[in-house]
This record gives C-alpha cells, sequence and structure tokens, in this order.
C-alpha cells in the first residue's frame, strides 16, 4: 500500500478511534485498540468506504483479521 | 420422552424456527426486539434480514445456522440453541456482528442506530476468547419444563470438548430479568461471574432489561454434572 494511502488510513483510524496517537501497523488488531468496539467498527468500515471510495463485500468484511487484511483489501480495490 | 428425542445439528429447513429462537431469545420474556428498536425496522423487515443473514451461515456468532442444535420430539421441532467458540476464526463475534449489520442494515441504517448503539454498548459484556459461548436458547412453551435447553446446551458443550480438548470454559449472557434462565443455568453448573447495569433507564426503550448477566462454568464441571 502507498504511503500516501496508509496516511489517508490512519487518519481514519485516529478520528474514528478518538486517538490522536494511534500509528496503524499490518499486524494490529481491534485487540490492540482500546475504543475499538462494535459501534466503532461500524463507523470504521463506513469512513473507510467513503474516504477510498469504494464498496467491501460480506465476505470480504468477515475474512478481515488485521489491519494488514484491510489495508491489502483497500489496495486491490483502488488499483487502477 | 427419550424414545422419540432428538438432537442435531440445523440446516437451511429450519431457518424459520432459528427466527423464532432468535427473536424469542432476544426479547427475554418481554415485546421488546432491541434490533428492531435500534435499526427502525419493524419485525417483518428483520425477519427478513436475518433470513438472509442465516442464510450466509457465518460462523462463530450467534445468527449462524451450523452453529445451532435443534431438538426434535415426536417429529416437532421443540427447541434451539446456539454455540460457538470465541474468537475461534480470528474475530470476536462482536465484530463479526457489525460487519454482518453493516452489510444487511446498511450504511444509513448504522449511521442512524449510532446513538441507540452507544446506549445499549453499556451493557456490553466481554466474551472470553477460546471460550464456547451459548446464545439464543429457546424452547417452544408446549415443551418447557423437560430439561430440553440444558440438553441442548450439554450437547454443544460435549460436541466442541470432543473437536477440541484445551478448551476450559462455557459462558452465557442473558437479562438479568430472565430468572428461570438464570436458575436453569445454575442447575447444571453455571454461575454469575459479571453483572452490567445502565446507568440509566433510557435503555429499556431500547433494549429488554436494564441488566445484563455473564454465567460461565468450567466445562468439566458441566460434564460431570450430566
Amino acid at each position: 500500500m502507498e504511503q500516501n494511502s496508509i496516511d489517508k488510513l490512519n487518519a481514519i483510524f485516529r478520528k474514528v478511534f478518538e486517538d490522536n496517537a494511534l500509528q496503524i501497523s499490518a499486524t494490529m488488531t481491534a485487540d490492540d485498540v482500546d475504543k475499538w468496539t462494535s459501534l466503532t467498527h461500524l463507523s470504521l468500515i463506513s469512513e473507510v468506504e467513503d474516504a477510498f471510495s469504494i464498496k467491501f463485500k460480506l465476505k470480504e468484511l468477515i475474512a478481515m483479521k488485521n489491519v494488514g487484511d484491510l489495508m491489502k483489501l483497500i489496495e486491490n480495490k483502488t488499483a487502477a | 420422552m427419550d424414545n422419540n428425542f432428538i438432537l442435531r445439528q440445523a440446516n437451511d429447513s429450519d431457518i424459520d424456527f432459528l427466527i423464532e429462537a432468535i427473536l424469542n431469545a432476544e426479547m427475554s420474556g418481554t415485546d421488546t426486539i432491541s434490533y428492531c428498536n435500534i435499526f427502525s425496522v419493524s419485525k417483518d423487515e428483520l425477519m427478513k434480514i436475518l433470513h438472509d443473514v442465516l442464510e450466509e451461515d457465518i460462523q462463530g456468532q450467534e445468527l449462524c445456522v451450523s452453529d445451532f442444535l435443534i431438538a426434535i420430539i415426536d417429529g416437532e421441532r421443540a427447541g434451539a440453541v446456539c454455540a460457538w467458540v470465541e474468537g475461534a476464526e480470528g474475530t470476536s463475534s462482536a465484530l463479526l456482528k457489525s460487519s454482518i449489520f453493516f452489510h444487511f442494515f446498511g450504511k444509513e441504517k448504522c449511521e442512524q442506530a449510532a446513538e441507540k448503539l452507544k446506549i445499549a454498548e453499556q451493557l456490553a459484556i466481554h466474551r472470553e476468547q477460546t471460550c464456547i459461548q451459548i446464545e439464543s436458547v429457546y424452547v417452544c412453551k408446549k415443551f418447557r419444563g423437560l430439561g430440553i435447553s440444558n440438553k441442548l446446551i450439554c450437547q454443544h458443550i460435549k460436541n466442541y470438548a470432543a473437536i477440541d480438548n484445551s478448551l476450559e470454559k462455557v459462558q452465557i449472557l442473558l437479562a438479568k430479568t430472565n430468572e428461570s434462565a438464570y436458575r436453569s443455568y445454575e442447575k447444571i453448573g453455571f454461575k454469575i461471574t459479571c453483572e452490567k447495569q445502565a446507568d440509566n433507564q433510557e435503555i429499556l426503550k431500547i433494549l429488554p432489561s436494564d441488566t445484563m448477566i455473564q454465567m460461565e462454568s468450567l466445562i468439566k464441571n458441566i460434564l460431570n454434572n450430566k
């Protein structure tokens, strides 16, 4: 994933989880982020779809285990 | 009863019965269906959505056909219970359900539901990873009092323990007002380990109870109790 996309995704994480120091990494999971709850998960999906102009399929959402999976999905969906 | 009593894994032909089970378990003896209140959908709309969700058969959370066991008495569906191992595939049931809600209720309804979800989250109790989770315990009125729910729960535990002998605990969440269920689970060895009460009564406009409890037991205690 290109650095500008990583930065864009990082900004979304900081906004959704209300943590300006949050730094995403590929291995990060919901267990690593205090405010990653059912509710913020909904916001995260929604914000990512809007920001990258993409739409996730259900099976993609279900298969997503960590931030790295999310990055790969965004990369695949935004590839020209 | 035993001659005509069968426990089996649910399949797609059981979906309508599972919807009845999910809704009744959800209401906990009240008229409140939290999904309808939170996502502003009618009962009919919700039933259609639950049908679609169940058809997807997404394991690791309570809206999954193949995670249900069904009790059959004299050829009739008498009860159902769902169970799964929390986080077995790497994602919590809570996040799986969020993804499911996002897909089936849609972005707009989820955004509109945010405030109500925030209120409901006051009663969210953490489900421990690698613990068997029991949900949507339901027995039809005419078959109550026969110990069917505990037979279903024990069978689930036996099945999971046979697949993975490293599993140690089983947990169940229920509304505190559901006293008959509480007493029933206590009989087979469950004990209360966590209780959460909402700090205001607004929550009763959304959920059937303002207090949730978590009960748990060691798997070996339940299997030895049988």
